[in-house]
Order: structure tokens, then sequence, then C-alpha cells
């Protein structure tokens, strides 16, 4: 009965281990934000280039719908 | 999908105060779709469709990822006034964003100082009074040496630059918008001209092309078929047993108004909403 918990405890610790891996290698900030473009957009007829923003601040969120 | 009515707040809070804000669309919806449904929760501020948009900075792993699961989302960033990231996460940025804000002194001016010679014109920039402004500048720009004044004269010149960029950039909008009937975003880039550029000549061109759209019959036909348009994109749902229903009201609309932009308008939409492969 010892074993399974063993292993289950084991691979919790991994997965903790592992997601803060990804968390650090995703960490971006401080780094320089790599220009980015979109030319389809609701509300905003032109193209977006953000190297013409530069001075100002971007909140750039990803989202869904659903 | 939580965080748009608090996004809205931010926008109309910091829209004109040096905050560019766009919420990317993430998980491969049409535009229109996209459209419908961002409308009918009040949002106005520019949201990306991802699908058409280049994000270097983001790993396209991650993007395709975040089109399949929507708990990872949403993903946020903060890019600061010298263009690095100060924050990364999905909640609680706000602290950090105001305190970002507070360095943009001059909107729209793109500089964070100026020459202490410019800066009452600077900020009559930031005032959105180009108008003035541009009188200003030029006053100014005869009254400094450009030996002893260089830093001035720079900044002085830079100020010319942006207005002359703000206003190419929105007469092109309002131009364009007339050349294709969309009255309905002509009237809107030419009412900011007219009041951001009062007392100069391009604010009275405006202010004169505003008139005459406004007195003809034709714009006034295609602005009441956009708002009926408008009306029946408000009735839009997200339920799927209701979607060929809606899509079929489109076309009707489209039949009735036929030869108006409202029609093509429709019609698009109709087509952007009936599922394809990607959408499903």
């Amino acid at each position: 009965m010892r074993l399974p918990l063993v292993l289950l405890a084991l691979a919790a610790t991994t997965a903790i281990t592992t997601d803060d891996v990804v968390a650090q290698k995703g960490g971006m900030v401080g780094q320089t934000a790599a220009p980015f473009t979109a030319d389809t957009c609701v509300n905003r007829p032109e193209i977006i280039e953000s190297d013409r923003l530069r001075g100002e601040v971007i909140l750039l969120e990803f989202w869904g719908i659903t | 999908m939580g965080q748009l009515p608090h996004l809205q707040n931010l926008w109309e809070e910091y829209g004109d105060k040096g905050l560019h804000l766009f919420d990317v669309e993430s998980q491969n919806h049409t535009i229109e779709k996209t459209k419908l449904f961002t409308r009918q929760r009040g949002v106005t501020f520019p949201i990306p469709i991802q699908n058409w948009s280049d994000f270097p900075m983001i790993n396209s792993a991650a993007l395709l990822d975040w089109g399949y699961d929507s708990k990872k989302l949403p993903s946020t960033y903060i890019i600061g006034v010298e263009g690095r990231v100060i924050w990364q996460g999905k909640f609680g940025f706000e602290e950090v964003l105001k305190e970002e804000l507070r360095k943009v002194r001059y909107p729209g001016l793109f500089r964070l100082e100026v020459d202490r010679a410019v800066q009452p014109i600077a900020k009559t920039f930031a005032a959105k009074k180009y108008g003035k402004a541009w009188k200003d500048v030029l006053k100014k720009l005869d009254l400094l040496d450009p030996e002893k004044n260089t830093a001035a004269v720079e900044d002085a010149r830079w100020i010319v630059t942006r207005l002359e960029e703000i206003s190419t950039y929105w007469r092109t909008v309002a131009d364009e918008a007339m050349q294709e009937a969309r009255y309905h975003e002509a009237i809107p880039a030419l009412d900011k001209l007219a009041s951001w550029y009062s007392g100069h000549d391009i604010g009275k061109k405006a202010a004169d092309d505003l008139k005459a759209l406004r007195k003809d019959p034709a714009v006034k036909k295609e602005l009441a078929a956009m708002k009926s348009l408008e009306s029946l994109m408000d009735e839009y749902t997200l339920s799927r047993r209701q979607l060929t229903a809606y899509v079929e009201r489109l076309v009707d609309f489209a039949k009735k108004h036929e030869g108006l932009v409202a029609a093509t308008e429709a019609l698009a939409l109709a087509d952007g909403l009936t599922p394809h492969p990607v959408d499903r």
C-alpha cells in the first residue's frame, strides 16, 4: 500500500518542478519586447505596429471567446 | 472573458493617457464572431486576431497551445516606456501599469522628456489641442536659435512631425472611408480632426467635409442602414442552436439593403459566422 503513495507524492513533486521550470523559461520580465504587428483587428482599422508606440505603455493580453 | 469590463474601464481611463491596449483573440475565432461578441459587451479597445498577427515575443508553441486550452488564458504582458516587458502573468497588473503610465507626461508625443523651452507646447499637444500646438510651435521655432538651442529646436521639430503624422493618419482614415462610402467610419475620423485641429486649416477642412456629409441624402441612407445593422448585431448570441437563424437574418438584411455598405458588411458577418474547419 505504501509504494503507490510514494509514487504519487514523487509524481506530484515532479509536476510542480516541471511547471516551475516552464514558468522560469517563459519569464520575460526585463527583456526587450520584440516588435509585433497585427493587421486584422476589431475596433482598429489600420495595421498595428508596436515599434511605433515606443515611449508609451502597452498592455498586451491574449484571451479567447470561449 | 471575465476581464473585458475591467479592461474597458482601463481603456476609458487611460486610453488617452499613454496606454495602448491590445486584447488578442487567441482561440482561432473569426474576426466577425469576435466583433459581434465584443460589441455586445461594450468593448471599444482594439482586439487583434492572433491568426492575422505576428508576435515574435511569444513562442509559437504557446500560441498554438492557447488555441486549444482556454485555462491557460488570459496571458498578459505589460511593455513599459523603454520597450521592455515589465510585467507578465494573468491578473493583478494594475499597480505596475499605473506606475508606468505616470511616466508618460505627453501622451501621443512618444517622447518622455522635452526641452524646457517647449514644455508648454508639449502640454498643449498632450491636451490634444493640436491646432494651437501647431501655431505655438511654429512661433517658437522662429524665436529659437538653432545654434544655441539645439535640443529645444530638435524637440520643437519633433512636435511638428507628430502633428503632421497624426493629421495625415486621420485624414487618410477619413478619405479612404469616404471613398468606400463607409461614412460611419469617416464621420468619427473627421470629428477628431475638426476638434483637435481647431484653428488650423486641417480642422477647418474636416469641419467643412462633415457639414457636407451631414447634408447628403446618400450618406443619410448609408448611416440609417448601418444603424439597423448595428441593432441586428446587438441581437447576436453565442448559442449554436440559434446561429443558423441569425445568419439567415443577416442574409435577409443584405437583400433588403442591397447596394449599400451595410449589406456588404452583413454578408461578411454571415460568412464569418458560418462554421468552417478552423472554427468548429
